[in-house]
C-alpha cells in the first residue's frame, strides 16, 4: 500500500518537474510556474469561489453518472429479459457508444438551453451505454449451474437474484461505473465550458477569456485533484471491495 | 416413496428416457448406474421437480428432496458457511439459528474453525465437495440426491467421501438416489442397483445389492455384475459415435482382463 501511494507520489512529482521545464522553456504566457497555480488556487478557495464551483460540478456530474448507471443497468435488465429488447438495444447501444460527447452537448444545448441539467443529460447519454454493456455481459455471462441450484433448492425469485445474480453482475458493473465516474466529470466540465457556463468549467472559460493562465491551471489543478480524491474515496474502495470478492488466495488443495 | 412409472423424456426430436420404472423406498439406497450421456441426470432432475416428464407418472412421496451436484455449485463470493446455509436462508431460516447450524454441520464433516470463512477457491476439492453435501444435509431431507457427487476426485477422496454420504445417510435413516456411472460405486453404496441402457435408456437390469467396503469384493460383485450380458452390453457396449473427449472403450478388451483376474 505504502509502496503504491510512494510511487503514485512519484508519477506526480514527474508531471510537476515536466510543467516547471515547460514553463523554463516556453515562458510564463504559455505555462505559468506551479508555485503561481497553487498560489492563484489558495486564492480562489479563500474567495469562496471554489465551493461553490465545486458543489454546481459535483451535483451535475453525479447526477448525470448516477442517472446513466440507472439507464444502462435497467435496459441491459430489460434485455436480458426479452430477446426482441436486446437485438433492439444492442445495436443502439453499440452507435451511441461511437457518438462523441460533443455531439451530445450540442443536442443537449439545442434541448434544455444553457442552464438546468444540461452537462448532466451529456454526462448520463454518454456513460449509459458503457454501463448497459458491462451489465449485459454480466448477466450473460452468470453461471446457468448456480441459477439451477438455487431453483432445486426452493430460492425465491428475489433471493436469486440478490444472492446468485447481482454479485455476478456487479463483477462487471463496478468496473465500469469506476471508469464511468472518471468520464463523467470529464464531460461535465466540459460541458460547462462550452454550454453552461456553471461550476469548475464556466469559471475555466471566464478565466480564459480574461488570459489568466495561472487561474486557468489553478482551475485543471482543481479538477486533477478532484479525480485523484474521487478515486481515492469511491473507486478504490469498490475496486478493492470487488478483488475481496474474487479471492485470489492459494487453494490450500485440489 | 418415490415412484416413477413408464417414464419418457424428449428433447425437441431427442428422446432421451424410454419406459422407466423404478421406485425408492425411505431408508433405502438406490444407485442409477448407466454410460455417459444416458439420461441418469435428467432422471434426477425429475425426481427434483425440476422436469416434468413426457409421458408417465413421477410422484414423490418423500416430504423434502436435496440434490448434490457433480460440482458442487458453490457461490465463489460466499464463505463455506453462507454457502451450507444457502438452503435455510430459501428456506427461511432465521439468519443466527443457519449460521450455527452451518458451522455445527461444517465441522462434524471435518471442517476446521478456519476454513469456515474461506471461499470456495480457497478449499480443495474434498472440502468444496463437502460444502455441498452440508448444504443438502442442512434441509434435514428424507431423499438425498446425488449426481455423481464423486466424479471429480482422487481414488482416496473419493472414498472418504463416500464413506462420508453412506454414514450420513444411514445416520439419517433417509432415502437416497445416485446416479452414477462408476459400477464399483454403485456396489460400494447402493442397497439396490438399477443398470439404464445408453439414450434413450431403458431399465436392463433391477438388483438387490450388498454395500461393501472390502476391495475384492467390491471388483468380483463389479466383474459379476459386468459378466451379465445385458449389463456388459449397457455399460460397455461400443458407440457407434464416440465422443471427441472420450475414446471408446473397446469391451473386447476389457472383458477378458475382467475375467483372467477374477476367475
Amino acid at each position: 500500500m505504502l509502496r503504491r501511494i510512494l510511487w503514485g507520489a512519484v508519477g506526480l512529482a514527474a508531471v510537476g518537474l515536466a510543467w516547471s521545464w515547460g514553463h523554463a522553456v516556453f515562458g510564463p504566457f504559455v505555462l505559468p510556474r506551479p508555485s503561481e497555480a497553487i498560489e492563484a488556487l489558495i486564492c480562489l478557495v479563500k474567495s469562496g469561489e471554489v465551493a461553490s464551483a465545486v458543489r454546481t460540478t459535483a451535483v451535475q456530474s453525479l447526477l448525470g453518472w448516477v442517472a446513466g448507471c440507472l439507464l444502462g443497468a435497467g435496459l441491459a435488465l430489460l434485455a436480458s429479459w426479452s430477446e426482441p429488447i436486446r437485438y433492439a438495444l444492442r445495436p443502439v447501444a453499440t452507435g451511441f457508444l461511437g457518438i462523441p460527447p460533443i455531439a451530445w452537448l450540442v443536442l443537449a444545448f439545442l434541448w434544455f438551453g444553457s442552464a438546468g441539467f444540461m452537462p448532466g443529460f451529456t454526462v448520463a447519454i454518454t456513460i449509459f451505454p458503457v454501463v448497459f454493456l458491462a451489465v449485459l455481459q454480466g448477466l450473460d455471462a452468470r453461471d446457468p449451474g448456480l441459477a439451477e441450484m438455487a431453483q432445486l433448492y426452493h430460492a425465491s425469485r428475489t433471493l436469486t437474484f440478490i444472492d446468485i445474480d447481482l454479485p455476478q453482475i456487479l463483477d462487471h458493473l463496478l468496473p465500469a461505473a469506476a471508469t464511468a465516474l472518471g468520464f463523467a466529470w470529464k464531460i461535465c466540465v466540459m460541458s460547462e465550458v462550452i454550454g453552461s457556463g456553471t461550476g469548475i468549467g464556466g469559471q475555466l472559460a471566464t478565466a480564459r477569456a480574461h488570459l489568466d493562465l495561472p487561474e486557468a491551471m489553478a482551475w485543471i489543478l482543481l479538477i486533477t485533484l478532484l479525480v485523484l480524491a474521487t478515486d481515492v474515496a469511491l473507486v478504490a474502495p469498490l475496486r478493492s471491495w470487488v478483488a475481496t470478492r474474487r479471492d485470489t488466495t492459494v487453494k490450500a488443495g485440489d | 416413496m418415490l415412484d416413477f412409472r413408464d417414464l419418457h423424456m424428449r428433447f425437441g426430436e431427442r428422446s432421451v428416457i424410454e419406459r422407466i420404472t423404478l421406485a425408492v423406498r425411505p431408508a433405502q439406497f438406490v444407485a442409477v448406474l448407466g454410460p455417459s450421456g444416458c439420461g441418469k441426470t435428467t432422471l434426477l432432475r425429475i425426481a427434483a421437480g425440476a422436469l416434468h416428464p413426457c409421458s408417465g407418472t413421477a410422484e414423490n412421496h418423500f416430504k423434502r428432496a436435496a440434490m448434490v451436484f457433480q460440482d458442487a455449485r458453490l457461490a465463489g463470493w460466499m464463505t463455506a458457511v453462507q454457502n451450507a446455509a444457502f438452503g435455510l436462508k430459501a428456506a427461511g431460516t432465521p439468519w443466527r439459528t443457519r449460521e450455527q447450524e452451518a458451522r455445527r454441520i461444517l465441522l462434524r464433516l471435518g471442517f476446521e474453525d478456519a476454513d469456515l470463512t474461506k471461499r470456495p477457491r480457497s478449499l480443495s476439492g474434498g472440502m468444496r465437495q463437502r460444502v455441498g453435501i452440508a448444504r443438502a444435509l442442512l434441509m434435514r431431507p428424507d431423499l438425498l440426491l446425488l449426481d455423481e457427487p464423486f466424479n471429480s476426485l482422487d481414488i482416496g477422496l473419493r472414498r472418504e467421501m463416500q464413506d462420508l454420504v453412506r454414514t450420513q445417510v444411514d445416520q439419517m435413516g433417509i432415502a437416497a438416489l445416485l446416479v452414477t456411472h462408476d459400477i464399483a460405486e454403485a456396489v460400494r453404496l447402493a442397497d439396490r442397483i438399477i443398470v439404464l441402457s445408453p439414450r434413450p435408456s431403458t431399465v436392463v437390469a433391477d438388483l438387490e445389492n450388498q454395500p461393501c467396503d472390502d476391495a475384492a469384493d467390491i471388483l468380483e460383485t463389479s466383474a459379476r455384475l459386468l459378466r451379465r450380458s445385458e449389463i456388459e452390453n449397457a455399460l460397455l457396449r461400443q458407440r457407434s459415435s464416440p465422443s471427441r473427449s472420450e475414446p471408446a472403450i473397446s469391451h473386447s478388451a476389457v472383458i477378458p482382463i475382467l475375467r483372467k483376474e477374477i476367475p
